[in-house]
């Protein structure tokens, strides 16, 4: 199977997101707020960039393209499995969503993350295999639910 | 300084009117009554019916406690800028529940925000949309209820501030809010338009949260559905009209439907906060059909602004 080239970009960025992340966690200073800001940037792109992979899921299913199907699953796997790096402690100031309550059940949060990354990893296998199914809200919802998940404990209405 | 002259304001108000307010419920009570005697005399509720209607009218997203409350056994605190409410049990426990009630007696309470012993309920029960519920839907929700399983859950009172903690004062804010008036189907617009409109405004109650209060708690119907700053929980509830920068003009009747079954927007993300019970408990139960017929209806919403 040929990964097209946005795959390997995509999945660069994340990686440049999450080094980012790891930076910060790593660090023992408390990183600067333009650090910060430059966190929750990059962590937004990161999510929407998912919320992109799931309309791409979507379309594949409905359009019965397995290996499309697939890859999209696989770049929304791919941050998934970022995701605890990509929210260090400090990071739930400035212009993010993110609610305080991340931090004081880490440990379900990041279950939370496991649980999308599993269903993103299921999704993948189904459509290598061939038994993916056909009903693209069907297979949509199966990663949906995860994302509503943890959006619902732990992200902040949209300001009006 | 403000909110004290709001506060003088409200009590003079509630006041003078409660007397007047007192005289005019004996009255409307007395011709619901009647009307509800004379209908229930030829129709009989469906509990099977009622399943589905208790998904239509969303009845667990706030009698329901989350994490492993018993359904429908009594629900979360409702904090609101008023106090806290505690939605009751509505099982047909016969102490802490609904059990004791009759036909009549669920009739009025929704369709005409009074307790079976005539006292008035604060609108964070939407009775100002329940009541416009066919009279139909509203026995089929009863027999339903009549037919699960009953649990003993005494809920607390609710805890609101002065002067809303006067429940007398509701008298006053129903003479001056509650609109008992049931709009006709439109006979220029679809089956399922009028579906969608008698969901969405009946029901459904999607503007209990979806439209904006005035600073009494009433709804804003001339802004219905623009969205709402301050909803339950305190939190922003977003514009639901044809609006192209806060609403959903660019998304499509089918990405209506979708959002409604699974809650995924045409941007790729997935809903967050209250709306994901009301997913869970209520949209994404119903039919296809009436999904549709929602979606038909809210998109032909005019754009109307958020404040």
């Amino acid at each position: 199977m040929k990964l097209s080239s946005t795959i390997v970009k995509r999945t660069l960025s994340a990686i440049a997101v999450v080094a980012v992340g790891v930076a910060f966690a790593t660090a023992g200073t408390s990183p600067s707020d333009a650090q910060m800001n430059e966190l929750t940037k990059q962590r937004s792109g990161a999510m929407k960039s998912m919320g992109g992979n799931m309309k791409k899921l979507g379309a594949a299913v409905a359009g019965g393209d397995n290996a499309a199907a697939a890859a999209a699953a696989a770049a929304v796997n791919e941050v998934a499995s970022k995701i605890p790096s990509l929210f260090p402690e400090g990071s739930g100031t400035g212009e993010t969503r993110a609610k305080p309550e991340i931090w004081q059940d880490f440990a379900d949060f990041r279950s939370k993350a496991n649980a999308l990354e599993a269903a993103s990893a299921k999704v993948v296998a189904d459509a290598s295999g061939g038994s993916l199914g056909s009903d693209p809200k069907a297979v949509v919802g199966s990663i949906g639910a995860t994302c509503g998940a943890c959006h619902k404990a732990y992200r902040a209405p949209k300001p009006e | 300084m403000r909110n004290f002259l709001l506060i003088a304001f409200l009590v003079v108000i509630v006041g003078t009117l409660v007397l007047g307010g007192i005289v005019l419920r004996q009255e409307d009570s007395r011709d619901y009554e009647t009307a509800w005697r004379q209908f229930t005399e030829n129709a009989k509720g469906d509990a099977e019916r009622g399943a589905y209607t208790v998904r239509l009218a969303g009845c667990a997203t706030c009698h329901t406690a989350p994490k492993g409350g018993k359904f429908l056994a009594g629900g979360r605190e409702l904090k609101s800028p008023f106090g806290s409410f505690f939605p009751p049990n509505i099982t047909p426990d016969r102490e802490t529940g609904i059990g004791d009630w009759s036909d009549a007696d669920f009739a009025l309470a929704l369709h005409h925000g009074k307790s079976p012993d005539g006292k008035p309920y604060y609108p964070a029960f939407p009775y100002t949309s329940y009541t416009r519920m066919t009279k139909q839907d509203m026995l089929d929700l009863k027999a339903y209820l009549n037919s699960i399983e009953p649990v003993r859950n005494q809920v607390p009172d609710h805890n609101l501030s002065f002067p809303f903690s006067v429940r007398a004062g509701m008298y006053v804010w129903r003479a001056l809010f509650f609109d008992t008036e049931v709009p006709l189907p439109d006979p220029d617009e679809s089956a399922a338009w009028n579906r969608g409109a008698y969901i969405v405004n009946g029901p459904g109650h999607c503007g209990e949260c979806h439209t904006p209060r005035n600073v009494f708690g009433a709804l804003q119907r001339d802004r219905a559905f623009s969205g709402n700053p301050k909803g339950p929980e305190n939190k922003p509830v977003p514009n639901i009209t044809g609006h192209a920068k806060r609403g959903i003009k660019e998304w499509s009747a089918d990405d209506v439907v979708t959002f409604l079954q699974i809650g995924f927007k045409p941007d790729g993300d997935f809903a967050g906060g209250a709306m994901t019970d009301v997913i869970d408990d209520a949209t994404g139960k119903l039919t296809e059909a009436d999904q549709a017929a929602i979606a038909t209806y809210l998109k032909s919403l005019p754009a109307i602004p958020a404040e």
